[in-house]
């Protein structure tokens, strides 16, 4: 009976579900990725720099216009406002922190009053990338890490970037201006953008073919009532990683393929952007792993110019006030803001607890991987390889809860209650314990 | 066939007897009565008793499969061949009959009927054989619950015959949306709840311009307009690609709607169902011409309603008696309308619940009893 099911459901699968899902999603990436290679082409023509910004400008606009038609005036209006607000303030010191309000006031404004939620949500994305390369510039700015305000169409070749203006990542200025000096054609070059297309395409099949239909299809676990649940809740979170790494790897490709995203040590140019690391989330040591190896470059935006910035105010005020960053740029959505002030909390606590268990124990339990030259006692007794297996377990039960409820129709406050009731509230209460146990051994 | 000659000659015979009221009047009385509680007896049983049958989970397949289908008591002639060749489906339709029973319950919950339970075997009792617009939502919402719960089967695998929805694209998705991926398998669910729950109507011949004939159409009709809600009701869901969850790019598929929104829309249908009678040829149209005709989705029915204010064996109502009431409500939930004017008796109960909870440094909880009365209403 059920290999009879199972063989039939893998012929539908394919036919159903695998082609139609390549085809249809070369067919809406393929004009991008056309324009990112052009772009690169144009620029190797040796033209001055002034057109090579103009020409990133027009494949951007024309992108955004591919994607979000007369919507993305929101986009471009942002884009304005934060060169007006820099050139006005191009003789302050705090043009970082006056933008970054700025921009909270715009996207404020446009998610409450401007427009529809469906319209906002879809091109969130693009808003999100914008913010984070207008922030970013303004603080290198004040640092002088970027010694001008640079002109116009600087400015909006970096913005319209044409490899970061759809699906990211943020890049630095530097690192476009970098990318506009043409490093030359290479197998290497061509082999990164051709193996990132696969791996995007490779993840979009398993979110939208495999995970959704893990169990039994794939993995014949049946389970009872309350397997099942937990079961189904892997399965979304599944699907949504694999969403999140389609997207992340998509941007790997046409970082690259327009030429950014490569790093160069004494002659030695190595093309290697990286967003997600896709086994370190879903093998997770930590919960801290987690969430920088889920996106990169925002772990690092976040990193430099809200952690670092806040860190006066002590690490846990410092940790609440970047994921409150990081649920602001999403947009305010209660399901994302609660996920995030729940993964900050998980996280936190999660570090501080495994930071005094590895002085109580003299053992290499931190949140971190321990370099080879630690100076813990205890590396690789059994124990400790317990220690972390179990607060791995615990990462992926936190996963699963976290990511159960990233459902099509979300933004609803009370889905992910009842979502996160479905589940009795795991994660939290084993957090809570986990804080207590904490407080135990202080 | 036998039977019912019999049974119109008695019928006949009584009434010629006029109102006499002689030995052997009561002696046809009693006869007629036996009769007629043999036959509904006979007929009692519907296939909702799976939904209260717990023979029906897979284990008890792997004991003796084939002797099941003939030990289930609801079933007809063709169902019970239908389960023969579709085993592992009789979990799922009484699975789908359970959640048509507790919707049906939900929607009617502030109700004189309230589609209550009788027993397991006749399932909602004798209200079932009036054409009443009550039997009309019973049976739409029957063979829709048999249609969502087989076609989320399907799409999770459980069922060997069928898999994934092979639905095509819709024409008015976006351009820029992916179609795709494993949705309820809407199509299958469809046909084989019409195939199961309609086995029963069909497999019966009546004489054309009957009542049993205006009977079996109204149940036909019922049945279809239950499944085409929920195949209305059915729309596109859709997965979010972009930067952190936002919605540049969409994979889409074909997903049922809670079951809850086809219980509203049916009540709704409830609402406005509309009367009809048996014409000369022997089709069903309407008592009041001046409405407009029926759709394929609205609900139709052939008798008034009984009183279910009183108990009485002969209709299947239970009355309202004892129910409990709300006495400032206006609505059907009210004691001036649930207790049909009898009044109502007014209790003291005590409520215990846990208040003050704390928590006590390291580490448990404790909470008091709050004990208080509240007034409870009953109908008399």
């Amino acid at each position: 009976m059920g290999s009879l099911s199972r063989q039939a459901f893998f012929q539908e699968l394919g036919s159903g579900c695998l082609l139609p899902t390549v085809q249809q999603g070369l067919e809406q990436v393929w004009q991008l990725l056309l324009i990112c290679l052009v772009c690169r082409l144009s620029w190797r023509l040796g033209l001055p720099n002034f057109l090579k910004h103009l020409s990133t400008v027009v494949g951007g606009f024309y992108t955004l216009y591919l994607f979000f038609e007369l919507h993305m005036v929101w986009v471009v209006l942002l884009s304005l406002l934060c060169y007006l607000i820099l050139f006005l303030c191009r003789h302050s010191s705090s043009r970082g922190p006056f933008l970054s309000i700025t921009i909270l006031i715009y996207l404020l404004l446009g998610e409450l009053h401007m427009m529809d939620t469906t319209t906002w949500h879809k091109m969130r994305g693009s808003q999100m990338v914008v913010a984070m390369k207008a922030v970013s510039l303004a603080f290198d700015l004040d640092k002088g890490i970027v010694d001008k305000v640079p002109s116009p169409v600087e400015f909006m070749g970096y913005i319209y970037f044409v490899g970061t203006v759809i699906f990211g990542p943020w890049i630095s200025f530097n690192s476009y201006m970098d990318a506009v000096e043409s490093r030359k054609l290479s197998v290497s070059w061509f082999m990164k953008s051709v193996i990132s297309c696969v791996k995007s395409q490779l993840c979009l099949l398993i979110s939208n073919c495999v995970a959704p239909y893990l169990f039994p299809y794939f993995i014949p676990v049946f389970g009872n009532k309350l397997l099942r649940k937990w079961l189904q809740a892997y399965e979304n979170s599944l699907s949504f990683h694999f969403s999140n790494y389609f997207v992340s790897f998509l941007g790997e490709t046409t970082t690259t393929l327009a030429g950014a995203g490569f790093t160069e040590e004494k002659d030695n140019l190595k093309w290697d952007m990286t967003i997600a690391k896709p086994l370190y989330v879903e093998f997770p040591r930590s919960m801290v792993e987690v969430v920088t190896s889920w996106n990169l470059p925002m772990s690092r935006w976040l990193n430099t110019y809200v952690f670092r910035k806040a860190l006066r105010y002590g690490s846990f005020t410092a940790i609440i006030m970047t994921y409150t960053a990081s649920a602001l740029l999403h947009g305010l959505s209660f399901h994302i803001g609660a996920v995030l002030l729940t993964l900050g909390f998980i996280t936190y606590i999660e570090h501080v607890l495994r930071k005094r268990l590895s002085a109580i124990l003299n053992a290499c339990v931190l949140s971190k991987r321990c370099p080879s030259d630690c100076k813990h006692r205890h590396k690789k007794e059994l124990w400790v390889y317990l220690i972390n297996g179990t607060f791995s377990m615990l990462a992926l039960l936190h996963l699963t809860y976290l990511g159960s409820d990233f459902r099509p129709q979300d933004g609803v406050a009370s889905h992910t209650i009842q979502k996160w009731t479905q589940l009795s509230w795991t994660s939290h209460w084993l957090t809570f314990a986990l804080w207590v146990f904490y407080r135990l051994i202080l | 066939m036998v039977f019912l000659q019999v049974m119109m000659l008695l019928k006949l015979k009584w009434t010629s007897s006029g109102v006499k009221d002689t030995p052997h009047t009561l002696l046809f009385i009693i006869i007629t009565f036996c009769v007629f509680f043999m036959l509904e007896i006979v007929d009692a049983n519907s296939w909702w008793s799976l939904a209260m049958n717990p023979l029906l989970i897979p284990e008890v397949y792997v004991i003796g499969g084939q002797p099941l289908c003939s030990q289930l008591s609801g079933l007809s002639k063709g169902q019970k061949k239908l389960c023969q060749l579709y085993q592992d489906h009789m979990q799922y339709i009484g699975e789908g009959a359970k959640t048509g029973i507790r919707e049906c319950q939900h929607q009617f919950r502030h109700h004189r009927w309230n589609c209550s339970t009788v027993d397991n075997s006749t399932v909602l009792g004798r209200v079932m054989h009036i054409g009443s617009r009550e039997s009309a939502f019973a049976f739409a919402i029957s063979a829709a619950g048999v249609l969502h719960a087989v076609s989320r089967a399907c799409r999770e695998g459980a069922l060997s015959s069928c898999g994934c929805s092979r639905a095509s694209r819709p024409k008015d998705l976006p351009r820029d949306w992916l179609w795709g991926g494993c949705g309820d398998n809407l199509n299958y669910g469809y046909r084989f709840s019409r195939e199961f729950v309609d086995a029963r109507e069909r497999e019966k011949t009546f004489s054309k311009g009957s009542a049993e004939s205006a009977r079996q159409m109204m149940n036909l009709h019922n049945n279809e307009a239950g499944r085409r809600i929920v195949s209305d009701l059915a729309d596109v869901s859709c997965k979010c690609h972009g930067v952190s969850g936002s919605c540049s790019l969409k994979t889409c598929w074909l997903q049922l709607a809670d079951f809850r929104k086809v219980g509203d829309v049916l009540k709704e249908k409830y609402d406005s169902a509309a009367a009809m009678r048996m014409n000369g040829r022997g089709k069903l149209v309407q008592m009041h011409s001046k409405f407009s005709p029926p759709s394929g989705q609205d609900l139709l029915y052939l008798q008034p309603s009984p009183d279910y204010c009183i108990r009485n064996s002969s209709s299947g109502s239970l009355g309202t008696q004892g129910r409990l009431c709300n006495k400032t409500s206006e609505g059907m939930d009210g004691c001036a309308l649930m207790c049909c004017g009898r009044g109502y008796d007014q209790y003291k109960a005590e409520l215990v619940e846990r208040c003050h909870c704390k928590f006590h440094w390291c580490c448990y909880v404790r909470c008091k009893r709050c004990s208080s009365i509240v007034d409870q209403y009953v109908c008399k």
